[in-house]
């Protein structure tokens, strides 16, 4: 079904499904732990009465609705990382700045807040020996239940731990290989998150054993001083650090779940409108490929474009179409005019990035006419009769202006002496670490961005190998020398990639993220040209493309693909 | 139902070199000319990996039974056994020693280890991965673990074919070029298959013991050994051993298949990130195909259960069969069709699969019988005794022809795929080799123009090509094409 709808109502739509599936499975999880924790097998009804009564009971939705409440607000907080553009920063400095940024701390006072609240609920509503953290003792005065002082703590270490390691790292979203339903995602992570929750939580545990060993008495010592309670006399056994592991691992499960809804509903698949219905109000594909503005958008109508060329044969023929009245391929050039935008500026920051001498082209002084040859659109119905004789070339020769040069005179040497100095001082003073642009930022930015290419650019030659059948008036003929042109400038500057340093296996291994979006790239961007090439295999030599570019094809995608 | 009495066997004496214009041609054995019958194969490469040109695995300890033992002092003793043999080893031969509180200790370890095996097995049942045995039981390769040929596959564009060999490395051939790179290394273990890369001339994917490795392999450069730092190794802990893979029509996604997995993985190799597509059913997987159309995909498990799934939405068709499993199987008939064999019956069958339908529930789809198209029971044709238990099918790309290898009996069968009215299996020829040769393997060429070429391989190393020519189709003008003339 193709919505109509603008990006706001997209999103929040989207975003709104994400944070009710995190609030309610929270109470589900509750649920779960209240279930599990009344096991008692020789008695299932009392079982299931007692889980019942804890759940129904208004001490536990008293407790837990302040819960939610913050569940949500991290929601809805952590949902803005999500859609709204990231920045890249460039220098250090830069990024310093962001990370105490007002909203950072907010969401870190928020994960230590979910921390500790997370393991005091779920200590309260089972009737454990920590359910309670002051507990009367030695006749009528309170005394600090350490073992439960201990965990809520050990609650407020871990929010804390896990947004500094992994909340703050990876913000990303990952795009499943396949697209299943979603209850099926969810069926098959399910394991994997908890495998990985126990996993990962077991050193910020440690960690914090280890602290709480060496501080642990002051800690306490300073709380009791502060509400006046007493010791008690046993102390927590041993199997406390068990407790410790668990509810730090029901802590990473619970964010890397929300973290999993928020890549679940964000990533689903939306069916774009190809045609533009009512001008400029809806939002359409080719619109939205070069959405900078919404990362999100961007990502999913590449991925909507992917999609409608393998799958859909009735979505492609739009494309085909031509207006009426009129006859003109809008819809058709209009993609094609952004995805080249989308293609072209990739190349653009790409080239800049890597900083390789390239060749200058001396442009001369007054350019000839530029003047199109019949072969140019041979393919297309030719309006005109062909005759050679009715272009008459003009011949352009006039040497160039005489130029003037002075001798560089000394006010260029102080200059140039006083510059040097500066950069020096730039480089004691540790300017240049702190402002000065971190290596490869840009590389990075425009790895993060890889998707919008693999998936732009299979599309696009998707569709263009799906035309020699399904395009009756040639439309794409047209602009297949240019689209082929600006791809191959792409794999080009692509494969100059591979002679940064940054970016080679033996500097950053194999698992490194850029490391491996860059083959991914490039992969997919040879594939669509070799797609291209195979499917207009016949009329490949027809085509008008530069000496350069044909070559390219022939050596490099068909040859060695 | 038919049987494999309406087969002719070649005469005696003679081997089945072609078959043209649905005529199949033999010949006495010494002199099989296939150039005097037809020229379409001429530049294909004459394959012949004999025993000798194998490479020896690292992995037997053949070597060892050369050499006396002799005492060498208890630590140079341990530390030879850790580095040849890694540290389970070391602390078997630690346990073993005399003094107490070294074997103690060693003992101590290993039982601690055990322990934590057997947890990892509890929170992991797929680690259970037992040997080369298991892929012998369920591949669908002749007599796996002995046979020099383990596996073919033509490239879907080009003339070139990779074999893989037993001594763990694949071997790729190219017409018109002598060269032919080497691939191996020493994650690739116990390799099972090999699939080029659609869309692609140079990238193939092998599956092996504990994962696949996409190779690239530069046609322009002459080095014979590829190295494997310009290889995806694609790793997953329980995901062993692969027994299957297929790439998506558009070469972008690679599908596996692995006997001690309930999962089935989807690959994005260049990103190394995988979907698992997991039902109910089975606990590991055996076989996966891509159809030729590329909307659908047959998997199917080590138990009763296999599956025809929908490329689009990924949602699946149960089916399952009455006893033992699906032993192999083949897309036929352009994707509208699969044809199997399960492993305790002779018979091949086949299934009508669904199109453009929403796969709504099992109840609906097991409504449809897979239909018994031909009994293959083991039969007498003079001298030479064909069928039994089907090993191995496989259908030409364009699902004109299917070749059947069985368990037992050493000769392949050929049959024309019919659909006037209904789907039928004409019998056409019989492929027998040399003496003793047993195939071990078989594939069509991918691109061949003019008909199918049915290629095998048999237990001794060989290559044959059995061309099925269509020489009205042969004639058809060839364009000259920039494409295949520079692949090639």
């Amino acid at each position: 079904m193709e919505q109509t709808c603008t990006y706001k109502d997209l999103l929040l739509r989207k975003l709104s499904y994400a944070v009710t599936s995190s609030v309610f499975s929270q109470l589900f999880i509750l649920q779960f732990y209240v279930f599990l924790f009344n096991t008692n097998v020789f008695y299932p009804l009392e079982w299931m009465q007692r889980t019942f009564r804890t759940m129904t009971s208004i001490s536990t939705w008293i407790f837990m609705v302040p819960f939610l409440a913050i569940i949500f607000a991290q929601c809805v907080i952590c949902a803005k990382d999500y859609v709204v553009k990231s920045s890249y920063c460039s220098t250090r400095f830069q990024k310093f700045l962001r990370a105490f940024s007002l909203h950072n701390i907010i969401l870190l006072l928020l994960h230590i807040i979910v921390g500790a609240t997370s393991t005091w609920l779920f200590l309260s509503i089972s009737d454990g020996q920590y359910n309670n953290l002051t507990e009367v003792c030695k006749g009528d005065a309170y005394c600090l239940n350490e073992g439960s002082f201990f965990l809520i703590l050990s609650g407020l270490w871990t929010g804390f731990y896990f947004f500094l390691k992994v909340y703050v790292a990876e913000k990303n979203l990952a795009f499943p290989v396949i697209h299943q339903r979603k209850f099926l995602q969810l069926k098959s992570q399910l394991g994997p998150i908890i495998r990985e929750s126990a996993h990962l939580s077991f050193w910020p545990s440690f960690y914090f054993g280890l602290i709480y060993f060496i501080v642990g008495d002051l800690l306490a010592s300073i709380f009791k001083d502060a509400f006046a309670l007493l010791d008690r006399e046993e102390r927590p056994t041993a199997l406390i650090y068990s407790h410790l592991w668990f509810f730090s691992a029901l802590y990473y499960f619970n964010m890397n779940l929300m973290r999993f809804y928020f890549n679940l509903f964000l990533t689903e698949p939306v069916q774009f409108p190809v045609v533009n219905a009512q001008l400029g109000t809806s939002l359409t594909l080719q619109d939205s490929i070069t959405n900078y503005d919404w990362p999100i958008v961007q990502n999913l109508a590449c991925l909507d474009l992917h999609l409608l060329s393998r799958w859909s044969p009735v979505r492609r023929q739009a494309f085909f179409a031509l207006s009426n009245p009129g006859g003109h391929p809008h819809n058709w050039n209009s993609l094609v005019e952004n995805v080249l935008k989308l293609v072209t500026e990739y190349t653009q920051l790409l080239n800049k990035t890597i900083d390789l001498p390239e060749k200058k082209v001396v442009p001369p002084i007054i350019q000839a006419p530029i003047i199109q040859g019949p072969d140019k659109f041979r393919n297309l119905r030719n309006m005109a009769l062909l005759d050679e004789d009715c272009y008459s070339y003009i011949d352009i020769s006039k040497s160039a202006p005489v130029e003037f040069s002075f001798k560089p005179n000394v006010l260029d040497g102080i200059s140039a002496k006083l510059k040097s100095i500066w950069n020096f001082l730039k480089l004691i003073t540790g300017v240049n670490f702190l402002f000065g642009e971190l290596p490869q930022a840009n590389v990075r930015k425009c790895l993060a961005n890889g998707n919008l290419i693999i998936w732009s650019s299979q599309g696009i030659s998707d569709i263009i190998a799906a035309s020699l059948d399904e395009d009756k008036f040639g439309i794409v003929q047209k602009d297949l020398p240019v689209i082929i042109s600006s791809l191959v400038q792409l794999k080009q500057s692509l494969d100059k990639l591979n002679k940064v340093p940054a970016l080679t296996r033996k500097m950053v291994g194999y698992d490194d993220f850029n490391y491996r979006m860059k083959g991914a790239v490039t992969a997919a961007v040879r594939r669509s040209l070799f797609n291209i090439c195979r499917s207009f295999n016949d009329y490949l030599r027809d085509i008008p493309l530069s000496k350069d570019i044909f070559q390219y094809l022939q050596v490099q995608i068909i040859c060695k693909s | 139902m038919r049987n494999l009495q309406d087969f002719d066997a070649p005469s005696n004496g003679e081997i089945s070199v072609c078959e043209l214009n649905g005529k199949a041609h033999s010949t006495a054995i010494g002199f099989a000319n296939l150039s005097s019958f037809t020229s379409c194969i001429e530049s294909h490469p004459q394959v012949h990996i004999t025993r000798d040109q194998l490479y020896s695995t690292t992995s037997s300890d053949e070597g060892k039974a050369l050499f006396l033992p002799v005492d060498v002092s208890f630590l140079k003793q341990l530390t030879q056994v850790y580095y040849e043999q890694g540290t389970i080893e070391a602390l078997y031969l630690a346990k073993s020693h005399k003094q107490a509180l070294v074997s103690h200790i060693a003992n101590g370890l290993l039982t601690a280890i055990r322990y934590i095996e057997k947890v990892r097995l509890i929170m992991n049942p797929n680690v259970r991965y037992s040997g080369p045995a298991l892929i012998c039981k369920l591949g669908t390769t002749r007599d796996w673990q002995n046979s020099t040929i383990r596996s073919i596959a033509w490239h879907p564009y080009g003339r070139k074919l990779a074999v893989v060999t037993c001594d763990d490395s694949v071997r790729i051939f190219c017409s018109e070029s002598s060269y032919s790179p080497l691939l191996r290394c020493k994650q690739q273990r116990n390799i099972t298959c090999a699939a080029w890369r659609p869309m692609s001339a140079t990238e193939i994917a092998v599956g092996h013991e504990n994962g696949i490795i996409v190779w690239s392999i530069d046609a322009n450069s002459l080095v014979s050994r590829p190295s494997v730092s310009n290889a995806i190794i694609l790793h997953r802990l329980e995901h062993k051993p692969v027994m299957s893979i297929a790439w998506s029509p558009k070469g972008d996604m690679l599908i596996s298949a692995a006997a001690c997995d309930s999962a089935i993985l989807v690959w994005n190799p260049e990103l190394d990130r995988t979907s698992s597509l997991k039902r109910p059913g089975g606990c590991g997987h055996v076989l996966v195909k891509w159809s030729p159309t590329g909307d659908k995909i047959f998997t199917c498990s080590d138990g009763l259960v296999f599956r025809v799934w929908d490329h689009r939405t990924w949602e699946c068709d149960r089916w399952t069969v009455a006893s033992g499993r699906v032993q192999s199987a083949c897309w036929a008939n352009c994707g509208h069709t699969v044809l199997f064999a399960t492993s305790t019956d002779p018979v091949i069958y086949g299934l009508i699969v669904k199109r453009d339908v929403i796969f709504a529930s099992d109840v609906e789809s097991s409504s449809i019988e897979a239909i018994p198209l031909f009994d293959v029971s083991k039969t007498d044709l003079f001298d030479l005794t064909v069928g039994g238990l089907v090993q191995s099918m496989e259908a030409d790309p364009a699902g004109n022809h299917l070749a059947v290898v069985f368990q037992d009996t050493s000769a392949v069968t050929v049959f024309t795929i019919a659909r006037q009215s209904a789907l039928q299996l004409i019998p056409s020829s019989i492929v027998t080799g040399l003496a003793e040769e047993k195939p071990t393997a078989i594939t069509f060429q991918q691109d061949l123009k003019s008909g199918a070429c049915l290629t095998v391989g048999w237990s001794s190393g060989r290559i044959q090509y059995y061309p099925i020519i269509y020489s009205d189709l042969a004639k058809q003008p060839a364009k000259i094409s920039m494409f295949g003339s520079i692949i090639n």
